[in-house]
Protein backbone atom coordinates (compact mmCIF):
# COMPACT_ATOMS: atom_id res chain seq x y z
CA UNK A 1 0.00 0.00 0.00
CA UNK A 2 1.23 3.34 -1.02
CA UNK A 3 0.47 6.40 1.73
CA UNK A 4 -0.68 9.62 0.31
CA UNK A 5 1.73 12.75 1.28
CA UNK A 6 0.48 16.76 1.34
CA UNK A 7 2.35 18.72 0.67
CA UNK A 8 1.98 22.89 -0.29
CA UNK A 9 2.58 24.45 -3.58
CA UNK A 10 5.07 26.77 -3.28
CA UNK A 11 4.32 28.77 -6.17
CA UNK A 12 0.65 29.47 -5.51
CA UNK A 13 -0.10 28.17 -1.64
CA UNK A 14 -2.73 25.36 -2.92
CA UNK A 15 -2.47 22.49 -0.96
CA UNK A 16 -1.69 19.05 -2.23
CA UNK A 17 -1.99 15.61 -1.67
CA UNK A 18 1.20 13.25 -3.25
CA UNK A 19 -1.03 9.77 -3.99
CA UNK A 20 1.61 7.57 -5.19
CA UNK A 21 4.04 8.93 -2.54
CA UNK A 22 7.28 7.42 -2.80
CA UNK A 23 7.05 6.93 -6.69
CA UNK A 24 6.18 10.09 -8.04
CA UNK A 25 8.90 12.72 -8.78
CA UNK A 26 6.96 15.27 -10.87
CA UNK A 27 3.69 16.76 -9.81
CA UNK A 28 1.84 19.44 -11.98
CA UNK A 29 -0.01 21.76 -9.35
CA UNK A 30 -3.63 21.35 -10.41
CA UNK A 31 -4.47 25.33 -9.11
CA UNK A 32 -1.22 27.45 -11.00
CA UNK A 33 -0.06 24.95 -13.18
CA UNK A 34 3.70 25.20 -11.96
CA UNK A 35 5.25 21.86 -11.98
CA UNK A 36 6.94 20.59 -8.90
CA UNK A 37 10.14 18.75 -8.06
CA UNK A 38 8.40 16.28 -5.28
CA UNK A 39 11.02 13.52 -5.39
CA UNK A 40 12.78 15.32 -2.38
CA UNK A 41 11.35 16.69 1.17
CA UNK A 42 12.20 20.36 0.00
CA UNK A 43 9.71 20.66 -2.65
CA UNK A 44 11.32 22.66 -5.67
CA UNK A 45 9.53 24.74 -8.09
CA UNK A 46 10.63 23.56 -11.43
CA UNK A 47 8.87 25.93 -13.95
CA UNK A 48 5.56 27.96 -13.52
CA UNK A 49 2.72 27.75 -15.92
CA UNK A 50 1.81 31.05 -17.58
CA UNK A 51 -1.86 31.38 -18.52
CA UNK A 52 -5.12 30.12 -16.37
CA UNK A 53 -5.73 26.12 -15.60
CA UNK A 54 -7.78 25.10 -17.98
CA UNK A 55 -10.55 21.84 -16.88
CA UNK A 56 -9.68 18.43 -17.86
CA UNK A 57 -12.20 15.85 -19.57
CA UNK A 58 -11.78 14.16 -15.89
CA UNK A 59 -10.74 16.14 -13.06
CA UNK A 60 -7.59 15.14 -11.00
CA UNK A 61 -8.39 12.75 -7.87
CA UNK A 62 -11.27 11.08 -9.44
CA UNK A 63 -11.78 7.72 -8.76
CA UNK A 64 -13.18 4.70 -10.84
CA UNK A 65 -13.19 1.21 -11.69
CA UNK A 66 -11.89 -0.25 -14.78
CA UNK A 67 -11.55 -4.13 -15.37
CA UNK A 68 -12.31 -5.13 -11.93
CA UNK A 69 -9.53 -2.28 -10.23
CA UNK A 70 -10.53 0.56 -8.71
CA UNK A 71 -7.96 3.51 -10.14
CA UNK A 72 -7.52 7.26 -9.49
CA UNK A 73 -6.51 9.80 -11.48
CA UNK A 74 -3.60 11.29 -10.31
CA UNK A 75 -1.85 12.96 -13.40
CA UNK A 76 -2.75 14.13 -17.28
CA UNK A 77 -1.05 15.23 -19.99
CA UNK A 78 -1.97 17.73 -22.50
CA UNK A 79 0.16 15.93 -26.01
CA UNK A 80 -0.18 16.76 -29.63
CA UNK A 81 1.36 16.27 -33.02
CA UNK A 82 1.26 18.44 -36.47
CA UNK A 83 -2.37 17.24 -36.31
CA UNK A 84 -4.69 16.65 -33.47
CA UNK A 85 -4.25 17.17 -29.43
CA UNK A 86 -4.99 14.25 -27.21
CA UNK A 87 -5.00 13.97 -23.03
CA UNK A 88 -3.48 11.45 -21.32
CA UNK A 89 -4.23 11.02 -17.86
CA UNK A 90 -2.18 8.46 -15.32
CA UNK A 91 -4.32 6.84 -13.44
CA UNK A 92 -2.46 4.68 -9.79
CA UNK A 93 -3.59 1.77 -8.04
CA UNK A 94 -1.55 0.80 -4.81
CA UNK A 95 -2.58 -2.48 -5.87
CA UNK A 96 -2.42 -3.06 -9.87
CA UNK A 97 0.30 0.08 -10.59
CA UNK A 98 0.27 2.82 -13.18
CA UNK A 99 -2.16 2.61 -16.35
CA UNK A 100 -3.03 5.10 -18.77
CA UNK A 101 -6.07 6.50 -20.02
CA UNK A 102 -6.45 8.41 -23.15
CA UNK A 103 -8.72 10.64 -24.47
CA UNK A 104 -9.11 11.78 -28.43
CA UNK A 105 -11.43 13.98 -29.84
CA UNK A 106 -14.13 12.29 -27.74
CA UNK A 107 -12.39 8.68 -27.96
CA UNK A 108 -11.23 6.81 -24.67
CA UNK A 109 -8.32 4.15 -24.53
CA UNK A 110 -7.16 2.33 -21.63
CA UNK A 111 -3.34 1.62 -21.98
CA UNK A 112 -0.96 -1.45 -20.34
CA UNK A 113 2.57 -0.66 -20.32
CA UNK A 114 4.06 -3.20 -22.01
CA UNK A 115 6.96 -5.62 -20.22
CA UNK A 116 7.63 -8.08 -22.96
CA UNK A 117 9.11 -6.25 -26.04
CA UNK A 118 6.16 -6.43 -29.45
CA UNK A 119 9.17 -7.68 -32.52
CA UNK A 120 9.31 -4.95 -34.72
CA UNK A 121 9.61 -5.15 -38.86
CA UNK A 122 8.95 -2.21 -40.63
CA UNK A 123 5.15 -1.39 -40.93
CA UNK A 124 4.35 -4.56 -38.62
CA UNK A 125 4.50 -5.84 -35.36
CA UNK A 126 4.14 -9.30 -33.57
CA UNK A 127 3.32 -9.27 -29.96
CA UNK A 128 2.00 -12.27 -28.53
CA UNK A 129 1.66 -14.11 -31.41
CA UNK A 130 -0.78 -11.15 -33.02
CA UNK A 131 0.06 -9.14 -35.97
CA UNK A 132 -0.10 -5.27 -36.01
CA UNK A 133 -0.10 -3.23 -38.99
CA UNK A 134 1.65 0.58 -38.92
CA UNK A 135 -1.23 2.88 -38.41
CA UNK A 136 0.53 6.11 -39.66
CA UNK A 137 3.95 6.99 -40.11
CA UNK A 138 6.02 7.64 -37.04
CA UNK A 139 5.12 11.61 -35.73
CA UNK A 140 7.14 13.71 -33.35
CA UNK A 141 4.56 14.36 -29.85
CA UNK A 142 4.79 16.93 -27.80
CA UNK A 143 3.71 17.72 -24.29
CA UNK A 144 2.29 20.99 -23.81
CA UNK A 145 0.56 20.85 -20.69
CA UNK A 146 1.85 19.09 -17.14
CA UNK A 147 -1.06 18.54 -14.43
CA UNK A 148 -0.66 16.39 -11.36
CA UNK A 149 1.98 13.93 -10.48
CA UNK A 150 4.33 11.54 -12.44
CA UNK A 151 6.59 8.48 -11.90
CA UNK A 152 9.14 10.20 -14.20
CA UNK A 153 10.46 13.46 -14.67
CA UNK A 154 8.39 15.40 -17.23
CA UNK A 155 7.95 18.99 -18.33
CA UNK A 156 5.62 20.52 -20.68
CA UNK A 157 8.14 20.90 -24.50
CA UNK A 158 9.31 17.55 -23.55
CA UNK A 159 9.16 15.70 -27.06
CA UNK A 160 8.87 11.79 -28.52
CA UNK A 161 8.50 9.75 -31.50
CA UNK A 162 5.31 7.94 -31.76
CA UNK A 163 3.87 5.15 -33.47
CA UNK A 164 0.76 3.49 -33.36
CA UNK A 165 0.06 -0.43 -34.54
CA UNK A 166 -3.14 -1.63 -34.77
CA UNK A 167 -4.96 -5.27 -35.36
CA UNK A 168 -8.42 -5.01 -34.92
CA UNK A 169 -9.65 -2.92 -32.04
CA UNK A 170 -6.93 -2.94 -30.18
CA UNK A 171 -3.58 -0.78 -30.72
CA UNK A 172 0.20 -0.41 -29.55
CA UNK A 173 1.42 2.53 -29.26
CA UNK A 174 5.57 2.83 -29.31
CA UNK A 175 7.13 5.93 -28.51
CA UNK A 176 11.10 6.43 -28.08
CA UNK A 177 13.54 8.89 -27.88
CA UNK A 178 17.46 7.72 -28.38
CA UNK A 179 17.83 4.71 -27.78
CA UNK A 180 14.72 4.08 -25.21
CA UNK A 181 11.70 2.93 -26.45
CA UNK A 182 8.16 2.15 -24.31
CA UNK A 183 5.24 0.24 -25.53
CA UNK A 184 1.98 0.58 -24.15
CA UNK A 185 -1.48 -1.40 -25.13
CA UNK A 186 -4.62 0.60 -25.73
CA UNK A 187 -7.95 -0.81 -25.46
CA UNK A 188 -10.61 1.11 -26.69
CA UNK A 189 -13.56 2.08 -23.78
CA UNK A 190 -16.73 3.53 -24.49
CA UNK A 191 -17.64 7.06 -23.44
CA UNK A 192 -20.57 5.37 -21.32
CA UNK A 193 -18.25 3.16 -19.59
CA UNK A 194 -15.81 6.25 -18.43
CA UNK A 195 -18.48 8.80 -17.36
CA UNK A 196 -20.30 5.56 -15.29
CA UNK A 197 -16.79 4.45 -13.38
CA UNK A 198 -15.63 8.30 -12.73
CA UNK A 199 -17.39 10.05 -10.40
CA UNK A 200 -16.46 13.29 -9.21
CA UNK A 201 -15.12 13.15 -5.50
CA UNK A 202 -18.03 14.64 -2.98
CA UNK A 203 -17.95 18.47 -3.20
CA UNK A 204 -15.73 18.13 -6.40
CA UNK A 205 -17.08 20.89 -9.02
CA UNK A 206 -18.96 18.99 -11.66
CA UNK A 207 -16.72 18.89 -14.88
CA UNK A 208 -17.81 17.71 -18.21
CA UNK A 209 -16.90 13.84 -19.09
CA UNK A 210 -15.54 13.33 -22.75
CA UNK A 211 -17.44 14.87 -24.92
CA UNK A 212 -20.68 14.76 -23.87
CA UNK A 213 -22.85 15.88 -21.01
CA UNK A 214 -22.57 15.64 -17.24
CA UNK A 215 -21.09 12.87 -15.20
CA UNK A 216 -23.78 10.94 -13.70
CA UNK A 217 -24.40 11.89 -10.15
CA UNK A 218 -23.18 9.62 -7.01
CA UNK A 219 -26.38 8.14 -5.52
CA UNK A 220 -28.40 9.29 -8.44
CA UNK A 221 -31.31 6.53 -9.27
CA UNK A 222 -32.30 5.02 -12.11
CA UNK A 223 -34.08 8.03 -13.18
CA UNK A 224 -30.58 9.97 -13.73
CA UNK A 225 -29.06 6.96 -15.84
CA UNK A 226 -28.50 7.16 -19.55
CA UNK A 227 -31.83 6.35 -21.53
CA UNK A 228 -31.41 3.79 -24.23
CA UNK A 229 -30.81 5.76 -26.89
CA UNK A 230 -27.66 7.79 -24.86
CA UNK A 231 -26.43 4.47 -24.21
CA UNK A 232 -26.92 2.87 -28.09
CA UNK A 233 -25.64 5.87 -29.37
CA UNK A 234 -22.32 5.97 -27.14
CA UNK A 235 -22.15 2.27 -27.75
CA UNK A 236 -22.55 3.13 -31.55
CA UNK A 237 -19.15 5.58 -31.54
CA UNK A 238 -17.10 3.44 -29.11
CA UNK A 239 -17.78 0.35 -31.51
CA UNK A 240 -14.50 -0.19 -32.92
CA UNK A 241 -15.43 -0.02 -36.54
CA UNK A 242 -16.11 3.61 -35.61
CA UNK A 243 -12.93 4.52 -33.07
CA UNK A 244 -10.54 6.59 -34.20
CA UNK A 245 -9.63 9.66 -36.10
CA UNK A 246 -12.17 11.33 -37.71
CA UNK A 247 -14.72 8.49 -39.69
CA UNK A 248 -17.15 10.33 -37.84
CA UNK A 249 -16.45 13.51 -39.16
CA UNK A 250 -16.59 12.37 -42.43
CA UNK A 251 -19.95 11.29 -41.88
CA UNK A 252 -21.17 14.98 -40.57
CA UNK A 253 -19.45 16.59 -43.55
CA UNK A 254 -21.36 14.35 -45.98
CA UNK A 255 -24.38 14.48 -44.07
CA UNK A 256 -24.07 18.56 -43.91
CA UNK A 257 -23.03 18.67 -47.73
CA UNK A 258 -26.50 15.94 -48.57
CA UNK A 259 -28.69 18.47 -46.73
CA UNK A 260 -27.59 21.54 -48.42
CA UNK A 261 -28.08 19.75 -51.96
CA UNK A 262 -31.48 18.94 -50.76
CA UNK A 263 -31.73 22.34 -49.74
CA UNK A 264 -31.05 23.72 -53.44
CA UNK A 265 -33.16 20.38 -55.07
CA UNK A 266 -36.14 21.72 -53.33
CA UNK A 267 -35.42 25.35 -54.28
CA UNK A 268 -35.00 24.86 -58.24
CA UNK A 269 -37.12 22.40 -58.08
CA UNK A 270 -40.45 24.25 -56.91
CA UNK A 271 -43.36 23.60 -59.22
CA UNK A 272 -43.83 26.84 -60.78
CA UNK A 273 -46.95 25.38 -62.94
CA UNK A 274 -49.39 22.50 -63.15
CA UNK A 275 -52.08 20.95 -65.81
CA UNK A 276 -54.71 18.26 -65.21
CA UNK A 277 -56.63 16.09 -67.43
CA UNK A 278 -58.59 12.89 -67.21
CA UNK A 279 -58.82 10.08 -69.96
CA UNK A 280 -61.15 6.96 -69.97
CA UNK A 281 -59.60 4.43 -71.50
CA UNK A 282 -60.78 0.86 -73.03
CA UNK A 283 -58.86 -1.99 -71.47
CA UNK A 284 -57.54 -3.83 -75.05
CA UNK A 285 -59.49 -1.36 -76.83
CA UNK A 286 -57.68 1.06 -79.35
CA UNK A 287 -54.94 3.42 -78.03
CA UNK A 288 -56.39 6.83 -77.04
CA UNK A 289 -54.66 10.29 -77.30
CA UNK A 290 -55.12 13.49 -74.85
CA UNK A 291 -53.63 16.40 -74.44
CA UNK A 292 -53.00 16.87 -70.70
CA UNK A 293 -52.29 20.42 -71.24
CA UNK A 294 -49.86 23.68 -72.07
CA UNK A 295 -46.77 23.65 -69.99
CA UNK A 296 -44.66 27.21 -69.91
CA UNK A 297 -41.04 26.33 -69.18
CA UNK A 298 -39.54 30.26 -67.72
CA UNK A 299 -36.43 29.10 -66.18
CA UNK A 300 -33.57 27.92 -68.74
CA UNK A 301 -33.82 24.75 -67.99
CA UNK A 302 -36.58 22.77 -65.74
CA UNK A 303 -37.63 19.32 -65.33
CA UNK A 304 -41.34 18.51 -65.77
CA UNK A 305 -43.30 15.98 -63.67
CA UNK A 306 -46.24 13.29 -65.17
CA UNK A 307 -47.84 11.73 -62.57
CA UNK A 308 -50.89 9.51 -63.88
CA UNK A 309 -53.06 7.86 -61.17
CA UNK A 310 -56.10 5.11 -62.32
CA UNK A 311 -59.14 4.00 -60.58
CA UNK A 312 -59.12 0.57 -59.34
CA UNK A 313 -58.64 -2.34 -61.52
CA UNK A 314 -56.92 -5.60 -61.39
CA UNK A 315 -54.35 -7.57 -63.64
CA UNK A 316 -53.97 -5.10 -66.27
CA UNK A 317 -51.55 -2.43 -67.59
CA UNK A 318 -52.04 0.41 -68.99
CA UNK A 319 -48.96 1.54 -71.32
CA UNK A 320 -48.38 5.59 -71.19
CA UNK A 321 -46.49 7.73 -73.95
CA UNK A 322 -45.89 10.71 -72.82
CA UNK A 323 -44.80 13.92 -75.17
CA UNK A 324 -43.91 17.06 -74.73
CA UNK A 325 -44.40 19.52 -77.83
CA UNK A 326 -42.74 22.74 -78.05
CA UNK A 327 -45.17 24.77 -79.72
CA UNK A 328 -42.19 27.07 -81.45
CA UNK A 329 -39.98 24.19 -82.71
CA UNK A 330 -42.45 20.94 -82.88
CA UNK A 331 -39.52 19.02 -81.52
CA UNK A 332 -40.93 16.18 -79.03
CA UNK A 333 -39.50 15.11 -75.84
CA UNK A 334 -40.89 11.54 -75.57
CA UNK A 335 -40.96 9.34 -72.13
CA UNK A 336 -42.40 6.13 -71.45
CA UNK A 337 -44.51 5.44 -67.97
CA UNK A 338 -46.76 2.31 -67.28
CA UNK A 339 -49.23 1.81 -64.61
CA UNK A 340 -49.70 -1.84 -63.61
CA UNK A 341 -51.29 -3.91 -61.07
CA UNK A 342 -51.46 -7.86 -60.13
CA UNK A 343 -52.79 -10.21 -58.38
CA UNK A 344 -53.17 -13.88 -57.93
CA UNK A 345 -52.59 -16.56 -55.17
CA UNK A 346 -49.92 -19.40 -54.93
CA UNK A 347 -48.84 -22.02 -52.63
CA UNK A 348 -47.43 -18.88 -50.58
CA UNK A 349 -50.94 -17.45 -50.25
CA UNK A 350 -52.03 -14.09 -52.28
CA UNK A 351 -49.81 -11.58 -53.54
CA UNK A 352 -49.97 -8.37 -55.47
CA UNK A 353 -47.25 -6.33 -57.48
CA UNK A 354 -47.58 -2.86 -59.15
CA UNK A 355 -49.66 0.06 -58.30
CA UNK A 356 -52.42 2.35 -59.16
CA UNK A 357 -49.92 5.20 -60.35
CA UNK A 358 -46.89 6.41 -61.97
CA UNK A 359 -44.92 9.10 -62.10
CA UNK A 360 -42.44 9.90 -65.14
CA UNK A 361 -40.03 12.87 -65.05
CA UNK A 362 -38.53 14.91 -68.10
CA UNK A 363 -35.14 16.18 -67.17
CA UNK A 364 -33.65 19.37 -68.64
CA UNK A 365 -36.31 20.53 -70.59
CA UNK A 366 -35.85 24.24 -71.97
CA UNK A 367 -37.26 27.45 -72.39
CA UNK A 368 -40.53 27.40 -74.12
CA UNK A 369 -44.60 26.15 -74.28
CA UNK A 370 -44.92 22.42 -74.32
CA UNK A 371 -48.03 20.60 -75.33
CA UNK A 372 -47.91 17.72 -73.21
CA UNK A 373 -49.46 15.00 -74.83
CA UNK A 374 -50.12 11.28 -73.78
CA UNK A 375 -51.15 8.09 -75.32
CA UNK A 376 -52.55 5.28 -73.76
CA UNK A 377 -53.55 1.66 -74.35
CA UNK A 378 -54.18 -0.58 -71.43
CA UNK A 379 -54.29 -4.13 -71.23
CA UNK A 380 -55.32 -7.47 -69.64
CA UNK A 381 -53.27 -10.12 -68.57
CA UNK A 382 -52.61 -12.77 -69.10
CA UNK A 383 -52.65 -11.36 -73.09
CA UNK A 384 -54.76 -12.53 -75.43
CA UNK A 385 -53.31 -15.19 -77.82
CA UNK A 386 -52.04 -13.78 -80.88
CA UNK A 387 -54.07 -14.53 -83.82
CA UNK A 388 -51.81 -17.08 -85.53
CA UNK A 389 -52.25 -19.48 -82.61
CA UNK A 390 -56.11 -18.98 -82.41
CA UNK A 391 -56.41 -19.68 -85.68
CA UNK A 392 -54.10 -22.15 -86.46
CA UNK A 393 -54.95 -25.90 -86.39
CA UNK A 394 -53.08 -28.20 -84.07
CA UNK A 395 -51.15 -31.38 -85.36
CA UNK A 396 -53.33 -33.46 -87.67
CA UNK A 397 -55.34 -31.08 -89.22
CA UNK A 398 -57.95 -30.87 -87.05
CA UNK A 399 -60.13 -28.10 -85.84
CA UNK A 400 -58.51 -25.88 -83.30
CA UNK A 401 -60.10 -27.42 -79.64
CA UNK A 402 -61.17 -25.63 -76.74
CA UNK A 403 -57.88 -25.66 -74.84
CA UNK A 404 -56.42 -23.65 -77.33
CA UNK A 405 -59.20 -20.78 -77.05
CA UNK A 406 -58.40 -17.45 -75.84
CA UNK A 407 -60.08 -17.01 -72.66
CA UNK A 408 -58.67 -13.88 -71.69
CA UNK A 409 -60.51 -11.64 -74.31
CA UNK A 410 -63.97 -12.16 -72.70
CA UNK A 411 -62.20 -10.80 -69.19
CA UNK A 412 -62.34 -7.33 -70.22
CA UNK A 413 -65.04 -6.94 -72.59
CA UNK A 414 -66.60 -3.44 -72.01
CA UNK A 415 -64.05 -2.98 -68.92
CA UNK A 416 -62.77 0.90 -69.27
CA UNK A 417 -59.87 2.61 -66.48
CA UNK A 418 -60.05 6.15 -65.93
CA UNK A 419 -56.67 7.76 -65.57
CA UNK A 420 -56.37 11.47 -64.10
CA UNK A 421 -52.69 12.83 -65.12
CA UNK A 422 -50.84 16.20 -63.53
CA UNK A 423 -48.16 17.45 -65.55
CA UNK A 424 -46.20 20.11 -63.58
CA UNK A 425 -43.41 22.00 -64.88
CA UNK A 426 -40.85 21.50 -61.71
CA UNK A 427 -39.98 18.44 -59.83
CA UNK A 428 -37.27 16.90 -57.56
CA UNK A 429 -35.20 14.54 -59.01
CA UNK A 430 -34.36 12.15 -56.21
CA UNK A 431 -32.55 10.08 -58.11
CA UNK A 432 -29.96 12.56 -58.16
CA UNK A 433 -29.69 12.38 -54.52
CA UNK A 434 -29.31 8.57 -54.35
CA UNK A 435 -26.93 9.21 -56.62
CA UNK A 436 -25.25 11.96 -54.45
CA UNK A 437 -25.68 9.58 -51.35
CA UNK A 438 -23.35 6.55 -53.14
CA UNK A 439 -20.68 8.70 -53.77
CA UNK A 440 -20.47 10.99 -50.37
CA UNK A 441 -20.82 7.86 -48.20
CA UNK A 442 -19.02 4.87 -50.00
CA UNK A 443 -15.58 5.96 -48.89
CA UNK A 444 -16.66 6.25 -45.34
CA UNK A 445 -18.64 3.33 -45.33
CA UNK A 446 -15.66 1.16 -47.23
CA UNK A 447 -13.46 2.62 -44.33
CA UNK A 448 -16.17 2.01 -41.55
CA UNK A 449 -16.66 -2.11 -43.32
CA UNK A 450 -12.76 -2.41 -43.69
CA UNK A 451 -12.60 -1.59 -39.95
CA UNK A 452 -15.41 -3.92 -39.07
CA UNK A 453 -14.11 -6.97 -41.48
CA UNK B 1 -8.60 17.80 -39.24
CA UNK B 2 -6.67 14.91 -40.99
CA UNK B 3 -5.07 15.02 -44.17
CA UNK B 4 -8.02 12.60 -45.26
CA UNK B 5 -10.42 15.31 -44.02
CA UNK B 6 -9.09 17.68 -45.74
CA UNK B 7 -9.38 15.49 -48.95
CA UNK B 8 -13.22 14.45 -47.96
CA UNK B 9 -14.30 17.71 -47.63
CA UNK B 10 -13.04 18.98 -50.96
CA UNK B 11 -14.75 15.49 -52.35
CA UNK B 12 -18.22 17.08 -50.79
CA UNK B 13 -17.62 20.54 -52.00
CA UNK B 14 -16.95 19.33 -55.82
CA UNK B 15 -20.36 16.96 -55.50
CA UNK B 16 -22.22 19.66 -54.06
CA UNK B 17 -21.04 21.96 -57.00
CA UNK B 18 -22.22 19.21 -58.78
CA UNK B 19 -25.13 18.98 -57.39
CA UNK B 20 -25.66 22.60 -57.87
CA UNK B 21 -25.25 22.46 -61.53
CA UNK B 22 -27.56 19.66 -62.15
CA UNK B 23 -30.43 21.48 -60.20
CA UNK B 24 -29.89 24.50 -61.82
CA UNK B 25 -30.07 22.64 -65.36
CA UNK B 26 -32.45 19.77 -64.11
CA UNK B 27 -30.57 17.48 -65.09
CA UNK B 28 -30.29 13.64 -64.05
CA UNK B 29 -28.76 10.90 -65.29
CA UNK B 30 -31.99 8.96 -64.12
CA UNK B 31 -34.82 10.78 -66.29
CA UNK B 32 -37.11 8.85 -67.68
CA UNK B 33 -37.02 10.26 -71.69
CA UNK B 34 -36.28 8.21 -74.19
CA UNK B 35 -36.92 4.76 -72.09
CA UNK B 36 -38.48 1.77 -73.74
CA UNK B 37 -41.79 2.22 -74.99
CA UNK B 38 -44.77 0.14 -75.45
CA UNK B 39 -44.07 -2.86 -78.05
CA UNK B 40 -43.50 -5.49 -74.92
CA UNK B 41 -46.21 -7.26 -73.61
CA UNK B 42 -45.93 -6.92 -69.20
CA UNK B 43 -46.86 -9.23 -66.51
CA UNK B 44 -46.38 -9.74 -63.08
CA UNK B 45 -42.92 -10.62 -62.00
CA UNK B 46 -44.26 -12.64 -59.00
CA UNK B 47 -43.09 -16.13 -59.02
Amino acid sequence: MTASRAIECPSCGGALAIKAAGHSVTLGCQYCGALLDVAHPDVAVISTYEGAVRSLPLPLGVRGTLFETEWEVIGALERSDDEIGWTEFLLFSPYAGYRWLVSSEGEWQFGTMLLDRPVNDGDTTIWRGKEYDLDYDPASTTTDRVVGEFYWRVRAGDRVNAATYSCGDETLSAEWTGDEISWTQLIPLSDYTIRTAFVPPPGAPRKTFGRKGGPPRPGAGAASSPGFLSRAHDDFMSARAMRQDDLMKMFLIGLATIMASLFVMVGFGISTQSVENTLNIAVDGQEQSLTIGTLTINRPHQPVTISARSSSFDNRWIDLDYMLVDRATQRAHTAYGVVERYSGTDSDGAWTEGGYSATVKFSSIPRGTYDVVVDAGAHAWPAPLTTSIMTSAPPGGSEPGPWDLPQATSWSDGERIELRFTASAGGIMWSNLWLEMALLFGLPLIILWWRSD
Amino acid sequence: MTQRLYLFAAWCLLIFAGSVAASYYAWSPFSDEDRGGTATVRGPTHK
